[in-house]
């Protein structure tokens, strides 16, 4: 920085003879479009599109061409204003064909059209689906537009991001939820050569300076896979959510029943924390349907699987405590109470558990005593 | 000896064994403030030490009718408040801005000023409710009091306004709410700077529709970070001229000399200035304090801390209601500590006395500022964190522990006590500090002199760049496009470019990095320097930050080896890391300070002007530690010596500068000649600072010998910011009124041959040498 002045000097003397640059002016972006199969995404019910978490979902009859597809490739992943798309991905149904646009600037100039076109792809549909989307994507379309002038109509539309029904349905078992990842271990699928999502801005740039576009086909490419695979996964997702019992995987079962759970269908989420039969996992369940049984007043549900649960030595002190409490409020037997009580005392690792189980032995301990010496 | 009710001291004698008499006045008759002043003149042994008493009588109150124009729910929240009439300075500010103009409004405290911004932007609001206003205030504290008054407000006017803050604290969940909603959003410049600039896209609603920007406490916006703010402003009104908005601008400044022009560069706009308050005064008494010498022939003098307990003891004991303002957060806890005594009661209640700093918890502080609004704490300890506005109420007096540095903030935090109609008192109690005994033995530079200037230069090259990127960032800039009128945007544009942070195309130079220049940005440190942190490890388990400093500082005053005096407490560095900018200090106890050897070789690069032998421009300042002495403390011997082994710092800044011509000099011996001069270096290094109001850290004086560039005796002032803000060139304007008060300090100084409060340490003929020199450059317009 030292020599700044210098420099700024340099720059003021040679400006002095170079022309004027020209005026601003627009210039059209590049485009391409690709086609594979496309996913089944007719008559899909508003109710499991709600309960994949799509707010805007629930009084919508939707045809499969309604949906966009969207995902961009940016300059940086900063959220301000000065972070661009320098590629869109626009994916929509028309027939049996799932057909990939890809608009691109060359350089900035190009951009105003290319969202311009993306604006116009826009009109007349009905729900966007993204990954990410929300917080990411659209945000930033939405400013660049704003700054490009152009008038933005789609930002209240329905919006199906599928980073969020994914994560709930898939983190217990994948632990992370990127696409490329779920891709592999969901869909089976495996792309060749993919290159990863942190290095695309430095390419576009360096393609400003040098102009060879060869290196920018890599992260064309794996924008359709990502595209692409946005409407397998959501095919995916939707069948999972609307037959929650279906899964193969344990994990998946439990976190199905979860989100039926959360979504207040406590009659789907029984259904599957039933079906839960591995390990830990099947402690929560059972948690979880203890839960459920004691909201219904199902008294000799709850009796059935707790008492399971202490034949088979599962879940701890918690089926002690809930019996002893289940014997003493609802069935009204102190003794027995009493005995799961002891039993959770012999059990507890906990000062404040036993603490709490103390109180409970003598309220109990009274009770009997008044009862039987009157 | 009969000092406000109770035997003050006793040292008739000077032998200073004296001994407070705190006796208990609880219970027994209290006087009022005018009682006890009257007392007090009447008190010899405290009239010895006064040496300035300066009455500024009462001034009445002038009223004009409310704007007829005022809509009924403004008027009936106004009735609601007793206020029937304006101010006329609440009036002339109410019809400017509603006739469109922008204003700066220069009142002292307590003169009703949010009214000036408020009734204007309130009304414009309820005539057309998709108007919007955004208030900045310098801290989150204000922000938060400004929102509480004006929600109060809007409550009384029974309409539907929204009023929000956002800053650090609106929860994620709020945002959005405050985005589209807010009809005035109160924040801060570093918000504004990084929260919300950077998304305008989000904030359509409130840029579209911008009526006003309010810029509160204007005057707190100098050097870097004044400059650093009106860039901000800058890019403020780009974003706004893009969404089709030209808001008009309301500042408020306290008293400083230059409120205008500051809110003209703030702004960059010619606002009106509203400066003259229609509010009442009731009598202010200002009266300077200086402690006995306890020690004449080391010109010691008794401890500012202990006098002012004095002082705040007994305003306490006749419950009159003060503010002590001390200058660090140690010295807030030791008088805190005092003064609770004095109000405990049987059951160890002494909330009355509270004290208040940076580092209490935001509540804590709430519950003060109500304490003292509602009279249930009678004194407040602080540091100058309450020289803000935040709302206190009016205190009766005043005590000043140290000079606060600033004409204007002496002002300012005097104005805390100050009633509309009663008597008030300001008590300045100076320190030993060469610049209190300066202030406190020329009361007239006090009262006379006008206050500061605040200065900003929003074109320093290196603060401009920063924001000229983040402006990019923001919406790209066009080829014919100037930043802030800066003549130069269009070649930085291109620097820019060549750096490949900008990418020039059709006209418009776009944003091509991965990052978010506005994270790389702090509004109130010199742009792109990153300060060194200090960091105590003394307890290995717990290290912790206790400060940082600017790297041109930090090698002199925190090179391994040094001792390093924070809150009163040494500590020695263990190690300076330059990789790292950390200082690892441990605490020790020794009886020594260090004092290192900076030498500093000055570069002439380019000379804008001259006059006289004075001249201004740029220089490249090269400084190096090369070694460190260790001075035993009382009696300043050499203990040793120590090597330091750093590398040398570069600076590119703006300099003033003199050239000594032989001729000066002609009968001098040279030995006591460049003493003379060194001695001026040291009154001018003294001076400068009070008359530009800025740290003493901000503007170096360096005296060469023989100056490679000058090929002469040269005398250098520059400012220790990288590009340098405006304090040199200011230097370099007023350098005759500088001479002038050098010789004035220096003649009336009464050490016999030098003292730290005029040239510097004793010499033979340094004092007379410097008194000659400063009489034949001001006889010869030296500096024009």
């Amino acid at each position: 920085m030292n020599n700044l002045r210098d420099r700024l000097k340099k720059i003021s003397s040679e400006k002095k003879d170079a022309p004027k640059p020209e005026p601003p002016k627009s210039k059209p972006c590049e485009s391409m479009t690709g086609e594979r199969e496309a996913p089944d995404l007719s008559a899909l019910l508003p109710e499991i599109l709600t309960l994949m978490g799509g707010e805007g979902f629930s009084d919508l009859c939707l045809d499969p061409e309604d949906f966009v597809f969207i995902d961009t490739e940016t300059t940086g992943l900063s959220g301000g204003v000065g972070t661009i798309a320098f590629e869109i991905g626009i994916g929509e149904i028309i027939g049996e064909k799932f057909v990939v646009t890809q608009l691109w600037m060359r350089d900035y100039d190009e951009e105003e059209d290319m969202l311009a076109q993306f604006a116009s792809k826009m009109r007349g549909r009905k729900a966007i689906v993204s990954f990410n989307g929300k917080s990411f994507d659209l945000p930033l379309l939405i400013a660049r537009c704003r700054m490009n002038r152009i008038p933005v109509f789609f930002e209240d539309l329905p919006h199906m991001d599928l980073l969020y029904p994914a994560r709930r349905l898939y983190k217990l078992r994948l632990k992370q939820c990127n696409l490329t990842h779920m891709e592999e271990t969901v869909l089976g699928l495996h792309r060749k050569n993919d290159i990863p999502g942190s290095e695309i801005p430095a390419l576009w740039y360096q393609f400003l300076k040098d102009r060879d576009d060869s290196k920018l086909k890599q992260v064309f490419s794996h924008n359709f896979e990502d595209v692409y695979t946005m409407g397998k996964l959501f095919r995916v997702l939707y069948d999972a959510h609307s037959s929650p019992t279906q899964q193969t995987h344990q994990e998946d079962l439990f976190s199905m029943a979860r989100i039926y759970d959360k979504a207040g269908d406590s009659v789907q989420a029984e259904r599957c924390y039933v079906s839960v039969n591995r390990g830990s996992l099947k402690v929560e369940a059972g948690r979880a349907l203890t839960r459920i049984y004691r909201k219904s007043g199902r008294i000799e549900d709850m009796e059935t699987l707790l008492s399971d649960m202490v034949s088979k030595e599962t879940g701890g002190i918690f089926p002690y405590v809930e019996l002893a409490k289940l014997y003493e409020h609802r069935l009204h037997d102190n003794r027995k109470a009493l005995y799961y009580t002891d039993e959770a005392i012999k059990r507890t690792m906990q000062y404040l558990e036993l603490q709490e189980l103390t109180v409970r032995r003598k309220r109990l301990f009274d009770k009997i005593n008044r009862k039987e010496n009157p | 000896m009969n000092f406000g009710g109770f035997c003050f001291l006793s040292f008739t004698e000077r032998t200073f064994a004296y001994k407070i008499e705190e006796k208990n006045f609880l219970g027994g008759k209290t006087m009022n403030l005018d009682q006890y002043l009257d007392n007090l003149r009447n008190d010899k042994s405290f009239m010895s030490c006064v040496t300035h008493w300066e009455t500024m009588p009462a001034t009445p109150a002038r009223y004009m009718d409310m704007p007829q124009s005022l809509s009924a729910p403004i008027v009936k929240a106004l009735n609601k408040r007793g206020i029937y009439r304006l101010y006329t300075h609440q009036r002339r500010a109410v019809d400017a801005v509603m006739a469109g103009e922008s204003i700066t409004v220069v009142t002292p405290t307590a003169s009703g000023k949010t009214m000036c911004y408020n009734l204007p932007v309130l009304e414009t609001i309820l005539r057309n409710r998709s108007a919007r206003a955004l208030y900045l205030f310098p801290t989150k504290a204000l922000s938060a009091d400004q929102n509480t008054e004006l929600n109060e407000f809007i409550a009384d006017m029974g309409e539907d306004v929204k009023a929000f803050t956002y800053d650090g604290d609106t929860p994620v969940n709020a945002r959005n709410a405050v985005r589209l909603a807010g009809h005035i959003v109160i924040t801060n410049p570093d918000m504004l700077h990084s929260g919300i600039l950077p998304h305008h896209t989000k904030w359509v609603k409130l840029f579209e529709n911008l009526k006003f920007i309010v810029i509160d406490e204007i005057h707190a916006y100098r050097g870097v970070f004044g400059s650093n703010l009106a860039n901000v402003i800058r890019r403020l009104k780009r974003i706004c001229a893009f969404y089709g908005a030209h808001p008009q601008f309301i500042c408020c400044s306290a008293t400083i000399a230059n409120p205008g022009e500051l809110a003209n560069r703030l702004t960059g706009e010619n606002g009106l200035l509203i400066d003259e308050s229609g509010a009442p005064m009731g009598e202010r008494n200002v009266i300077f304090f200086n402690p006995p010498v306890v020690n004449a022939q080391l010109g010691l003098r008794g401890s500012s801390i202990n006098f002012a307990r004095r002082i705040a003891s007994s305003l306490l004991q006749n419950d009159i209601y003060s503010i002590i303002f001390a200058r660090s957060r140690l010295n807030v806890e030791v008088l805190t500590t005092y003064l609770k005594r004095i109000v405990k009661d049987v059951l160890g209640n002494d909330d009355a006395v509270r004290g208040y700093r940076g580092g209490y918890l935001p509540t804590l502080r709430r519950d003060i500022e109500r304490g003292l609004r509602n009279g249930t704490v009678k004194a407040v300890v602080s540091t100058n964190a309450l020289e803000l506005g935040i709302d206190i109420g009016q205190l009766e007096a005043c005590v000043l522990c140290g000079y606060p540095g600033t004409v204007a903030s002496t002002w300012q935090q005097a104005g805390r006590a100050g009633r509309r109609k009663s008597t008030s008192a300001t008590f300045f109690v100076a320190s030993s500090a060469p610049i209190d005994q300066y202030i406190v033995t020329h009361p007239e530079y006090f009262f006379n002199q006008s206050p500061e200037h605040a200065l900003i230069n929003p074109d320093n090259m290196y603060i401009l760049l920063e924001h000229l990127k983040c402006a990019a960032y923001e919406l790209p800039f066009t080829s014919d496009e100037e930043f802030g009128g800066n003549p130069s945007t269009q070649d930085m544009l291109t620097y820019l470019c060549e750096e490949n942070i900008l990418h020039e195309v059709g006209g418009k130079y776009h944003w091509m990095a991965e990052e978010f220049p506005s994270s790389d940005v702090s509004l109130r440190a010199a742009g792109g320097d990153e300060n060194f942190l200090i960091i105590d490890i003394t307890d290995p388990s717990h290290h912790e930050v206790i400060g940082e400093m600017d790297r041109f500082t930090a090698p002199m005053l925190l090179h391994d080896r040094a001792i390093y005096m924070h809150n009163a407490i040494q500590y020695q560095v263990e190690k300076l890391s330059f990789a790292e900018k950390r200082a690892y200090i441990k605490q020790v106890d020794v009886d020594y300070y260090t004092d290192a050897d900076l030498s500093v070789s000055l570069r002439v690069l380019d000379e804008f002007k001259e006059k006289g032998h004075l001249a201004f421009g740029e220089v490249m300042v090269s400084s190096l530690v090369t070694m460190f002495k260790k001075m035993k403390f009382d009696t300043h011997e050499n203990l040793g010596y120590g090597e330091v082994n750093l590398p040398e710092l570069e600076m590119h800044t703006t300099a003033a500068w003199m050239t000594i011509p032989d001729a000066l000099f002609r009968d001098m011996e040279l030995e006591d000649a460049h003493e003379g001069m060194a001695g001026i270096a040291n009154i001018l290094s003294i001076l400068t600072p009070l008359y530009l109001m800025c740290a003493v850290h901000d503007i170096n004086v360096r005296y060469h010998v023989k100056d490679p560039f000058t090929n002469q005796p040269t005398l250098y002032l520059y400012d220790s910011i990288t590009g340098g803000i405006g304090l040199s060139e200011k230097a370099y304007d007023m350098m005759p009124v500088l001479l002038e008060k050098a010789l004035e300090n220096v003649t009336t100084c009464p050490c016999e041959k030098g003292c730290p409060s005029c040239i510097g340490a004793p010499s033979a003929h340094g004092k007379e040498a410097a008194i000659t020199l400063l009489r034949r450059m001001l006889d010869e317009q030296f500096a024009g």
